[in-house]
């Protein structure tokens, strides 16, 4: 029953931030800019184990991620996990297209992402609870590597577009002038001669009239054009680099105990592009003032610790990217009984994009029991949604 | 949306006359100037900066009009907020966000006299 309340407040935030989006009358193309070509991140996560990998997935350009983990183990019950990038969204349009486009510190602030994320375990056959959250945000290291730049340029360079406003502006100058003409030609004093003027008016005004409608619509289709055309190779593997602050909580679900710190973590991490189809991912992750879990029935010991983790993925070449296969190692420590020392060691796994905005990913790799007795098989299936990518589909 | 304009008439010397054409919104915007007797000026890229460009004007009148388009596209909001000056001197301005529509525009004309 908690789970399934937690899973209806997930549920609920959604709504209420979809609809504070739809309230505002957002874009019916919001979802223009939102790449589709990786699973959505939520960042906070990491930190209360919802995707045990020890690299953090850089956020791609969507603005709302839910991640659900819907098959459980005794030791990692369901979770789930909350991103949002409010510049994205039409709450707070923070950053102008100018700044966007020159200044790679607006691109930084247009990317911060916040994060909150909840998960279950069994320790000690006592259940807890985890709760984080994240601060994220990443770059492009080529600026046209970045969806919104490149739907700029593509915005400026299109020349169906640039046609018709052009034709839109000269038709309305033409359609002043009728006006101006008509009004003169009904002041006219001959009767014949003002039914000559009024009807050559009247027909400027019906073809600068008829000029501007269809200017406005071929104006509007070829930007639509342009600009998808310009998303639609966008590289899922462009190189970029992130950094991430969280911080998380554990407390036994009875309220027995106190809660305890699982940690505040910083995470630099970066995308390097290897070839067409492959991705270098690099994560460096410090976390302190991490609780031991081993200690969590008695006096809590806390610990410092480094992780480094490399991960190579290969994806598809259909819908750039569909399916993507990856394998990844951690410096994960078997000593530590820590939730950052539980990620996974090594791993192989896969990704598949499920339907525009949804995708499954499936893990299978070695990692270290909750009470850190041991090395144990672990096999996770996460569904990770980005509404917002099909929320505003066309 | 609906463009202001400011300072028409307004007066310039003989000569060199500078235009600016901006927007600072989040939109994509384009901005089209059109001078009687001269080319339009047209900036389409006001994400890279201000297009300024110098027309030799003579003494006379001039009837000018300005017109602006305002796309939204994505997820970086929906606003515009332009401005066209000339000789340093503000003519038009529009600021705003584009409502239902993919797109909004508007064009407004002002006076230009060469003493």
């Amino acid at each position: 029953m908690r789970h399934l309340r937690h899973l209806a407040c997930a549920a609920l935030g959604w709504l209420l931030l979809g609809g504070t989006v739809i309230a505002q009358e957002a874009p019916k193309n919001l979802s223009s800019y939102l790449t589709d070509v990786n699973a959505g991140t939520v960042s906070a996560g990491n930190l209360v184990g919802l995707s045990e990998s020890a690299i953090s997935q850089i956020q791609t350009s969507q603005d709302f991620v839910v991640a659900l983990k819907p098959l459980t183990s005794n030791q990692s019950k369901s979770g789930f996990g909350l991103a949002l990038t409010p510049a994205r969204t039409s709450m707070m349009p923070v950053v102008s297209s100018s700044d966007y486009y020159n200044s790679s510190s607006s691109r930084v602030l247009a990317n911060l992402t916040f994060s909150y994320a909840e998960n279950s375990a069994d320790i000690a056959n006592v259940s807890y609870r985890k709760s984080a959250f994240s601060i994220d945000t990443y770059f492009y290291l080529h600026a046209t590597d970045d969806p919104v730049v490149a739907a700029y340029d593509a915005f400026g360079k299109c020349k169906g577009r640039k046609a018709a406003d052009l034709a839109d502006s000269q038709a309305r100058i033409k359609r002043r002038a009728a006006e101006r003409a008509l009004e003169a030609a009904k002041s006219e004093k001959d009767e014949k001669e003002k039914e000559k003027k009024v009807e050559k008016a009247q027909n400027d005004l019906d073809g600068a009239e008829a000029v501007i409608r269809q200017a406005k619509i071929d104006a509007e289709a070829a930007h639509k054009k342009c600009v998808d055309d310009a998303l639609r190779v966008t590289k899922w593997n462009a190189s970029r680099l992130s950094a991430s602050f969280g911080a998380g909580w554990i407390k036994p679900d009875d309220n027995s105990s106190s809660r305890q710190s699982l940690g505040r973590t910083t995470t630099l991490g970066g995308i390097l592009e290897t070839g067409e189809q492959g991705a270098a991912y690099l994560s460096l992750r410090h976390t302190s003032q991490e609780v031991d879990l081993t200690t969590l029935g008695a006096t809590p010991q806390y610990k410092s610790s480094t992780l480094g983790a490399a991960r190579y993925t290969y994806g598809s070449k259909d819908d750039n990217g569909k399916w993507k296969a990856l394998i990844e190692g951690s410096t994960a420590k078997k000593s530590d009984a820590t939730m950052t020392n539980r990620v996974f060691k090594y791993a192989v796994g896969i990704d598949a994009k499920v339907s525009k905005g949804m995708w499954l990913e499936f893990r299978l790799g070695k990692n270290r029991t909750l009470d850190g007795t041991s090395d144990q098989t672990t096999s996770l299936l996460t569904l990770n949604l980005a509404p917002s990518s099909t929320l505003f589909a066309e | 949306m609906e463009i202001t304009i400011r300072n028409s008439p307004l007066d310039v010397e003989r000569g060199d006359t500078t235009f600016v054409l901006e927007d600072q919104g989040t939109a994509m915007t384009t901005l089209i100037l059109t001078v009687e007797g001269f080319p339009p000026i047209q900036h389409d890229e006001p994400h890279k900066g201000s297009l300024t460009k110098t027309l030799k004007l003579a003494k006379g009148t001039y009837a000018c009009n300005i017109f602006i388009a305002s796309y939204r596209h994505g997820a970086l909001g929906p606003t515009y907020k332009s401005k066209v000056t000339a000789n340093g001197t503000t003519v038009a301005t529009a600021e705003g966000s584009i409502g239902k529509d993919e797109s909004e525009r508007d064009d407004q004309e002002f006076t230009l006299v060469v003493k």
